[in-house]
């Protein structure tokens, strides 16, 4: 029994598609759409991670922060004093640097004439000199702290920190708390890790401990930045709690950078999600305007199948040139769709600066779902060309 | 490409047809009736008895609305009757499934409509090719075959065209080209003159008077008196009831010649 190649199927059901350009490339356009939103929006959101995971590995992928724990009472309790010094001893950590804590209710302004409301969002932190190199920090101006300035009225100011304030370069002064600080430095931005600091003005430990003795809290350790060696953050981060409070490694809270951002990637899923729902939406719609066309063209060719009948092809052969003709018509869209979703992901992540990055599956699923859909919306239409009696070429005007 | 000898215009890949005296039917119709249920129910053909043989000129003549269509339509297998049963080379077409009646179309049986149904995004060659798309017959063949159809009703000269630029006359050509490009056994045509002017349409009978010469037997159906009288056999139908003439006066065809050019 003769059956039509895959080649003259093609040719066949090309020709309805070629007779109306017009019409083809409107119906097609609705999964154009589809595919291109779920290409491009896939595609700004892999940019987006990809750009993410460089940051981290050029800053904080190899950072772990030991904070205190709280007690049943939700109260801060205390780290050993001896943390810092037996978690750089432990196996594959390369530096520490310690942040105690603050001192309560410091404002920190430009001048001693701003009212103390104004506070620009900028935080008081207090650093161990060892916390430059543990995060990573760059400065850009002036000094970080040494044996010598860790004890006296100086400063050293985030990046946000010292824009807010309109600090320029070291050697300004700035009024923290009642009382003037000379700006001894100002860090680079400091990215990911740094930005904690970022929005800090920084005293030396050694100062505070000696000017704010009688408050609460004042020498306790507040955060002890760990930094790993290359690739070993993993196990070290295992072990951090132990060896911070080796009696009570519950009451320590550890974080890992990575985990951090793993917000931030949440988020990004979100925007992925919802970048899949409008784009099946569009699909969606697509289809049934596949499915409108089709519909249109059985009845308008209601004589040629008729002629097809005559010339002895069967039902089944009717069915299969109808339904490739709109998986023709979808898959035209489709690929449309990939070239516009991957142009304008691309054209995003040029934008935004970050890697052009176009995931494999959506280059994959964008075509084979457009399949799918020209399949679905073409079965109903194929069926009802299937069911056109033979008569109607004698008949149809 | 291979020229077609003058003998055998339309069928150059075929055995040879026998030309014995009383050649076999190729088309038998037995008590044949279609009635349309109703309510009310419609009798549209009466019961009718019809053997076409090979070679046979059959005109089925009729006003319109007397059953041609209908008639046509069961004799090409298009259409059931309601009654009785239609043979095609002997065998009746009642017991065969959609899709062995399909084949049985795709390789006995050609049509030519009133309005050509050529596709219009096909140019003459491709149009007449599709004539053999469901015989199973391999592209670059179809092609072949179909320019050869094409030359044999005298479109050699018009292979690459498309039917809006051919005219009328053209047009039912590269039809015809369509139905004999398989070689069928019956060839079956509905009004082939219909839409043409009168000089086209005489040439267009005398090309299909000239393919029953040949061996294929031709049924053509027209309302057209001046049309069936150049048919050796000329059949009555007038609301159903089809009757045959005994004698008939035939007027003279012309034998048709290879790349005949009798278009107006």
């Amino acid at each position: 029994m003769p059956s039509l190649t895959p080649l003259d199927l093609l040719r066949t059901a090309g020709t309805g598609l070629t007779g109306r350009p017009l019409r083809t490339a409107l119906s097609a356009l609705g999964v154009a759409l589809g595919i291109a939103s779920l290409v491009a929006l896939t595609g700004v959101s892999a940019s987006n991670q990809a750009q993410l995971l460089a940051e981290l590995d050029a800053l904080g992928a190899d950072l772990a922060i030991v904070w205190p724990g709280s007690g049943h009472d939700q109260q801060p309790l205390v780290l050993p004093k001896a943390a810092p010094e037996m978690i750089a001893r432990q196996d594959g950590v390369l530096r520490v640097g310690v942040f105690e804590t603050p001192p309560q209710g410091l404002g920190v302004f430009r001048t001693d004439l701003m009212p103390i409301t104004q506070t620009g969002g900028i935080t008081v932190s207090v650093a161990r000199p060892d916390v430059l190199a543990a995060v990573d920090a760059q400065v850009a101006s002036g000094r970080w702290f040494d044996e010598a300035t860790r004890g006296l009225p100086v400063t050293v100011l985030g990046a946000t920190a010292a824009q807010r304030l309109g600090v320029e370069r070291a050697g300004d002064r700035v009024f923290i708390g009642g009382q003037w600080y000379g700006v001894l430095g100002i860090l680079a931005d400091s990215g990911l890790a740094g930005g904690i600091i970022e929005t800090s003005a920084i005293l030396g430990d050694r100062w505070v401990r000696e000017r704010f003795a009688v408050e609460d809290g004042i020498g306790d350790i507040a955060e002890v930045f760990v930094r790993a060696e290359p690739g070993r953050i993993a196990e070290v981060t295992e072990l951090l709690a132990s060896t911070a409070n080796p009696g009570a490694p519950h009451q320590v809270s550890v974080t890992r950078l990575a985990d951090l951002s793993a917000a931030r990637e949440a988020a990004d899923d979100a925007l992925t999600t919802l970048g899949l729902a409008l784009g099946g939406i569009a699909l969606l719609v697509g289809g049934v305007g596949i499915t409108n066309t089709m519909v249109v063209t059985v009845m308008e060719r209601r004589g040629e199948i008729g002629l097809r009948r005559a010339l002895g092809a069967r039902p089944g052969q009717i069915a299969t040139q109808f339904t490739a003709e709109a998986i023709a018509l979808s898959a035209l869209g489709g690929l449309a769709g990939l070239a516009l979703g991957a142009t304008a992901a691309a054209g995003f992540a040029i934008a935004a600066n970050q890697p052009i990055v176009i995931p494999t599956m959506a280059l994959l699923i964008g075509p084979l779902l457009s399949i799918v859909v020209g399949a679905l919306a073409g079965l109903q239409p194929a069926t009802r060309a299937a069911r056109v009696s033979p008569t109607v070429a004698l008949r149809s005007v | 490409m291979k020229t077609p000898t003058s003998s055998t215009p339309f069928s150059p890949h075929s055995t040879a047809r026998t030309t014995s005296p009383s050649p076999a039917p190729v088309l038998e119709v037995r008590g044949v009736t279609k009635t349309y249920p109703g309510p009310p129910s419609l009798t549209v053909l009466q019961a009718t008895d019809l053997t076409i043989a090979s070679g046979d000129q059959v005109a089925v003549v009729g006003p319109s609305g007397s059953g041609k269509s209908t008639l046509l339509s069961i004799l090409g297998t298009l259409d059931n009757p309601s009654t009785g049963e239609v043979l095609v080379d002997g065998r009746p077409v009642a017991e065969l499934s959609e899709r062995k009646r399909s084949a049985l179309r795709s390789q006995r049986i050609g049509f030519v409509f009133q309005q050509f149904h050529l596709l219009p995004t096909h140019t003459a060659v491709e149009n007449v090719a599709t004539g053999l798309l469901y015989s199973g017959v391999r592209h670059t063949l179809r092609r072949r075959r179909a320019a050869e159809a094409l030359e044999a009703v005298g479109l050699s000269h018009r292979l690459t065209h498309r039917p809006t630029e051919l005219s009328g006359g053209e047009q039912q050509r590269v039809a015809i080209a369509r139905a004999l490009v398989r070689n069928p056994g019956i060839l079956i045509a509905d009004e082939p003159t219909g839409a043409l002017d009168t000089a086209t349409g005489a040439a267009i009978v005398e090309l299909l008077s000239g393919i029953a010469a040949l061996g294929t037997a031709v049924v053509v159906v027209t309302h057209d008196e001046e049309v069936a009288s150049h048919f050796a056999r000329r059949i009555r139908i007038r609301d159903g009831v089809v009757t045959e003439p005994a004698a008939q006066a035939i007027r003279p065809n012309k034998p048709l010649r290879q790349g005949a050019s009798c278009l107006a």
